[in-house]
């Protein structure tokens, strides 16, 4: 076993639990972002607040998708270790 | 309302703590502190040569921002520059792509670096075309170079983003995580450092590290090549519009070769 490949090893539950809350952050600051698209101004070609957010659901459509399908494989992996 | 950018810098910064924090426990101590290095060095490099060409700024001039409705004196709206690109650029770059690279490597584990690094990037993409014109009308940065505009931001941007953590992700994982090499490199890392690279298992992490940060460097180039073709086959194919505005440096780089419409 390589030094580098420890902690996933050793402390599985450990790093799962650390992946879920690195996809917790991330999905947080999409979150801060989005709520900052719809307190600023509208964005060039956009004409309120209201469109900037659904645009924004919209480009983030793949991301928030994967972050999902991430959160449950590791859910799941989380629930098969007891 | 306007956000000024020491919000979104006061954001990335404290996101970059908690991110690095889970990533040391999720990749460990070693290869977390290359891929934040390795990330600085990176994308330091790419985006400043990209604001010294004119392709856009990051307003970095004293005295424009501020805060309760009034001027701060000598600020120049980030806490911290890297030259001319605010270090928390490189910071949100990292604590982006870090959790891209991490999820990518949990859903396609054994395949290709290729295909996991381009899923990582589409992710990454996909994030970053809300944040773009989140700046662009709070004026953290702006475009000044020529091409085809969607909500006020570049598509060249976007480009540039795929390729950023394509080849960045490709790299890491190969060097690091597989410890492999790349056969175009092999003879030029033989006389560098005098080993073969191409397995790199029984290495300690220093020397990964060095060759790490080598392949970075040789594929700059790479990444620069592939960039500009593509967004200026785009720019060419449907739009050559200029930029909102003129930039602090001269873009000839851009209007030169592009042509003023």
């Amino acid at each position: 076993m390589r030094p580098h490949e420890a902690p996933r090893r050793l402390v599985p539950r450990a790093v799962l639990r650390a992946e879920l809350r690195m996809a917790g952050l991330l999905f947080l600051l999409f979150l801060i972002h989005l709520a900052e698209a719809f307190f600023t101004v509208p964005f060039r070609g956009h004409e309120s607040s209201v469109q900037n957010v659904l645009y924004g659901l919209v480009v983030t459509a793949p991301f928030n998708t994967v972050l999902a399908v991430f959160v449950l494989s590791v859910r799941r992996d989380l629930k098969g270790r007891g | 309302m306007r956000f000024e950018s020491w919000v979104l810098d006061s954001i990335l910064f404290v996101f970059f703590f908690l991110i690095l924090r889970e990533g040391r426990i999720v990749l460990g101590r070693q290869r977390t502190s290359l891929f934040l290095w390795g990330s600085i060095l990176w994308t330091g490099t790419i985006e400043n040569v990209m604001v010294a060409l004119g392709g856009y700024d990051y307003f970095a001039y004293a005295n424009y921002y501020r805060c309760g409705g009034r001027v701060i004196e000598g600020y120049g709206g980030w806490f911290a520059f890297l030259l001319f690109v605010p270090l928390c650029i490189c910071l949100g770059w990292f604590l982006l792509s870090l959790p891209a690279f991490v999820i990518s490597d949990r859903l396609l584990r054994d395949r290709s670096v290729w295909l996991k690094s381009a899923f990582a990037a589409v992710a990454l993409v996909s994030f970053d075309m809300l944040l773009d014109p989140i700046s662009v009308v709070n004026e953290w940065w702006r475009w000044t170079s020529p091409g085809l505009y969607f909500r006020g931001v570049t598509v060249s941007n976007y480009v540039g983003w795929f390729f950023l953590l394509f080849f960045f992700g490709a790299v890491f994982e190969r060097t690091v995580v597989r410890q492999k090499g790349f056969g175009w490199l092999a003879f030029i890392e033989g006389v560098l450092f005098g080993a073969d690279t191409s397995d790199l298992s029984d290495r300690d992490m220093g020397f990964v590290g060095k060759v790490f940060y080598f392949r970075l460097v040789a594929f700059l180039p790479v990444f620069f090549v592939c960039c500009t073709t593509v967004a200026a086959a785009v720019t060419l194919l449907f739009a050559n519009n200029l930029g909102p505005f003129e930039s602090v440096f001269p873009n000839s780089a851009f209007t030169g070769w592009i042509g003023k419409p």
